[in-house]
């Protein structure tokens, strides 16, 4: 590493350059294809996806993404991929947790070990409630994830979750909230449909608020019972410390 | 992964019994009625074509419901057991921080001493130590009463988020205070922290009313409605509604409010015609739609016996861990112990230490003990009263020995057996025990001695 910018605190081997990074820190990412454009504009955040760093020493992070259908949803990526300029082409953050250090640490502990755990990627991932957790619950996103980590796998509470319909509909957002109910339908819930097929429909979606309307009330009914953590809810959490910034590479780009 | 409940995935007048399940421990069903020996009718809150849909009930009878971790947490009328279930499921198998206080909590209410032990020592220690003793209600109680939260660690909380201010070791409490038999100091104590709510976490305020929903103490009804008016109280309202239905609803559930009604007066209304005595509310659970309340029922009438015809409805139960908490099958299990005796090996040594086990779904313990003389004394225990006189038969080779459980606590039943070093010499070494247990038929005549 150069050692100026090693004093600095900077990995070079990120693009950009890197803040020094720790176990258990908050990843965050901005993409810039349509569903990522979708969730910031929805959230009204910067971040599309969040992640963990799981081993600072050899430059991991562990998160939480729709891959191939029926694949494991949670996997170790190197930080250099995480934050390249195809995934995070709308920039990203690092946000690291202000309390003991140790509990970080063991939030990224709990993190590397559900890689070898059967997880599947589902926004309609009730983050409390189903059985209370007695069972435990197989399914989840990227936010909720990272919440998961600290709560279950350190005993720190990050954030409060939120209610669908108190997130997404406050500051007058409600069509907005019927958009995503169609990207969680037509992108990200379905992972049995082709990537190319649920971009297409996305964009139809989109396009039409009616459609829209109809699937929010099919995806998440007044009855769902469960709550929402959103990477920006995390990353503006009092009780994180915002350590670094990535700028917006280039317009086009994936998350 | 989870089955497909979307609508289209269904035709309108038929649901698959496994995507059933899935909908309703997802809270996806808006609407349902129970017809048994029939069928059950109902919506998805996820259809907005608010299609009926119609589950058969031979669909229901043959779903595999050994197979879904949903149906094996059971009813327990010991703490010890249901903190065991707890204990034992997959999520506390991670070694985390607030795993492990949350074990130490439970040897602290055991009375049993803190030691160095790695995480995966810890619980098995943790379990062998509630299979070996129970822990009193009361003193859960207590103890969760001293660990209320107060003011002050609600602030040292706000700091960091960190939930041991929070006393978050009571999670795993409350959990297993859901998977108990109606108890009112159990409800007290799940309603200490619901009130509590300005000063607890929102995870262990959820639990809480979780736990009050399942544990069906009609005292908690009330209280859930006042507390519906409270606008702090906000956050947990479709949790607080998800208790009340379940312990409101009968052969047909009752839906959530719709925001037309303000919860409060939507549920002053449904709640309005059900003042009920106990006897009449023990007849609504025995039907319920919520097979939890029935498995309640029938483990309740297991011991006091109920109405003809409702404890036949309950032998019919369409969920199978329903139909064994009234009627419970045959137990089979091998006992890893070298029941054969041989004088040689044995002349300088002295007995070997009891032997403690269960079976593999737990209904079952038994501990073998051997003394100086060479004979053996086999003890069998159960929680579950529906084995009150069945046979416990243990073979190996050609020797067979029987008991009986009898009821020797108001929960549990016991048997035993003794046998003398002279059987032990004449069975076959290598082999193990077979144990059945055969719960009791009326033709059967009471075993003698």
């Amino acid at each position: 590493m150069d050692p100026d910018r090693a004093e600095a605190g900077i990995d070079p081997t990120i693009q950009g350059g890197g803040p020094e990074f720790r176990d258990g820190d908050l990843l965050f990412r901005a993409g810039t294809a349509d569903d990522s454009r979708l969730i910031m504009q929805l959230t009204g955040g910067q971040f599309s996806h969040a992640g963990i760093c799981g081993r600072a020493e050899t430059g991991e992070a562990v998160d939480a993404y729709p891959r191939d259908p029926q694949d494991q949803a949670i996997a170790c990526v190197s930080l250099v991929e995480f934050f390249d300029e195809h995934h995070a082409a709308g920039g990203g953050g690092v946000c690291r947790y202000r309390g003991d250090p140790e509990r970080a640490r063991e939030a990224a502990r709990f993190a590397a070990r559900q890689v070898d755990e059967r997880y599947f990627f589902d926004i309609r991932s009730p983050i409390l409630g189903r059985g209370y957790e007695v069972v435990g619950d197989n399914r989840l996103y990227c936010s909720e994830f990272v919440w998961h980590c600290f709560r279950t796998g350190a005993g720190v509470t990050l954030v409060d979750p939120r209610d669908f319909y108190d997130l997404f509909t406050a500051a007058g957002r409600a069509e907005d909230a019927e958009s995503l109910a169609a990207l969680v339908r037509e992108r990200l819930v379905s992972a049995r449909t082709p990537k190319q097929m649920a971009q297409k429909a996305t964009a139809q979606v989109m396009s039409d608020p009616a459609l829209a309307r109809k699937v929010l009330k099919r995806e998440l009914g007044p009855g769902h019972n469960g709550r929402f953590v959103t990477p920006d809810q995390l990353a503006r959490s009092p009780r994180v410390l915002h350590v670094h910034t990535f700028p917006a590479r280039s317009p086009e780009g994936q998350s | 992964m989870s089955p497909d409940i979307r609508p289209e995935s269904f035709s309108a007048d038929t649901l698959p019994a496994d995507a059933f399940w899935a909908a309703y421990s997802e809270g996806a069903v808006a609407e349902l009625e129970r017809h048994p020996g029939r069928d059950y009718r109902g919506k998805l809150d996820t259809d907005p074509d608010g299609r009926d849909f119609v589950v058969s009930w031979p669909a229901l009878v043959r779903y595999d419901y050994q197979a879904n971790p949903q149906f094996s947490l059971g009813v327990h009328t010991r703490l010890g057991r249901a903190l065991r279930t707890v204990i034992g499921a997959r999520l506390m198998r991670q070694d985390t921080r607030p795993h492990r206080a949350q074990l130490w909590f439970v040897l602290e209410l055991l009375g049993r001493p803190q030691k160095e032990l790695s995480y995966q020592e810890l619980r098995e220690y943790a379990l062998e130590e509630l299979a070996r003793a129970d822990i009193p209600p009361e003193r859960a109680v207590a103890a969760l009463q001293q660990r209320l939260p107060d003011e002050a660690r609600w602030a040292a909380y706000q700091n960091d988020g960190d939930v041991a201010y929070l006393a978050m070791e009571r999670e795993v409490v409350l959990k297993a205070f859901g998977l108990l038999v109606t108890d009112s100091r159990v409800c007290r104590a799940l309603m200490s922290v619901v009130e509590n709510h300005a000063r607890e976490d929102v995870v262990t305020v959820g639990l809480a009313l979780w736990a009050l929903g399942r544990l069906n103490d009609k005292d908690a009804i009330p209280f859930l409605i006042r507390l519906l008016a409270d606008p702090r109280f906000g956050y947990h309202t479709l949790e607080a509604e998800r208790a009340l239905q379940l312990l409101c609803s009968g052969g047909r559930m009752i839906p959530l409010s719709s925001g037309g009604e303000a919860p409060r007066e939507y549920w002053e209304r449904a709640a309005a015609p059900l003042q009920r005595g106990a006897d009449d509310w023990a007849r609504v659970d025995a039907a319920s739609v919520f097979w939890e309340k029935r498995l309640r029922r029938a483990r309740a009438w297991v011991t006091t016996g109920g109405q003809p015809a409702e404890l036949a409805a309950l032998r019919d139960d369409e969920v199978e861990p329903v139909r064994r908490a009234i009627s419970p099958v045959p137990i089979l299990m091998i006992l890893s112990y070298p029941l054969a005796y041989r004088q040689t090996a044995r002349a300088h040594a002295p007995p070997p230490g009891p032997v403690n086990g269960e079976s593999a779904e737990g209904s079952l313990r038994w501990r073998i003990e051997e003394e100086a003389s060479g004979d053996v004394v086999l003890r069998f225990g159960s929680d579950d009263l529906a084995l009150r006189g069945a046979r416990v038969r243990v073979t190996l080779g050609t020797w067979q020995g029987q008991t009986e459980f009898r009821q020797a606590a108001p929960d549990q039943v016991l048997g035993f057996l003794r046998i003398p070093v002279a059987d032990r010499i004449t069975m076959p070494e290598g082999e193990s025990p077979r144990v059945e247990v055969h719960p009791v038929s009326d033709s059967d005549p009471p075993v003698s001695g």
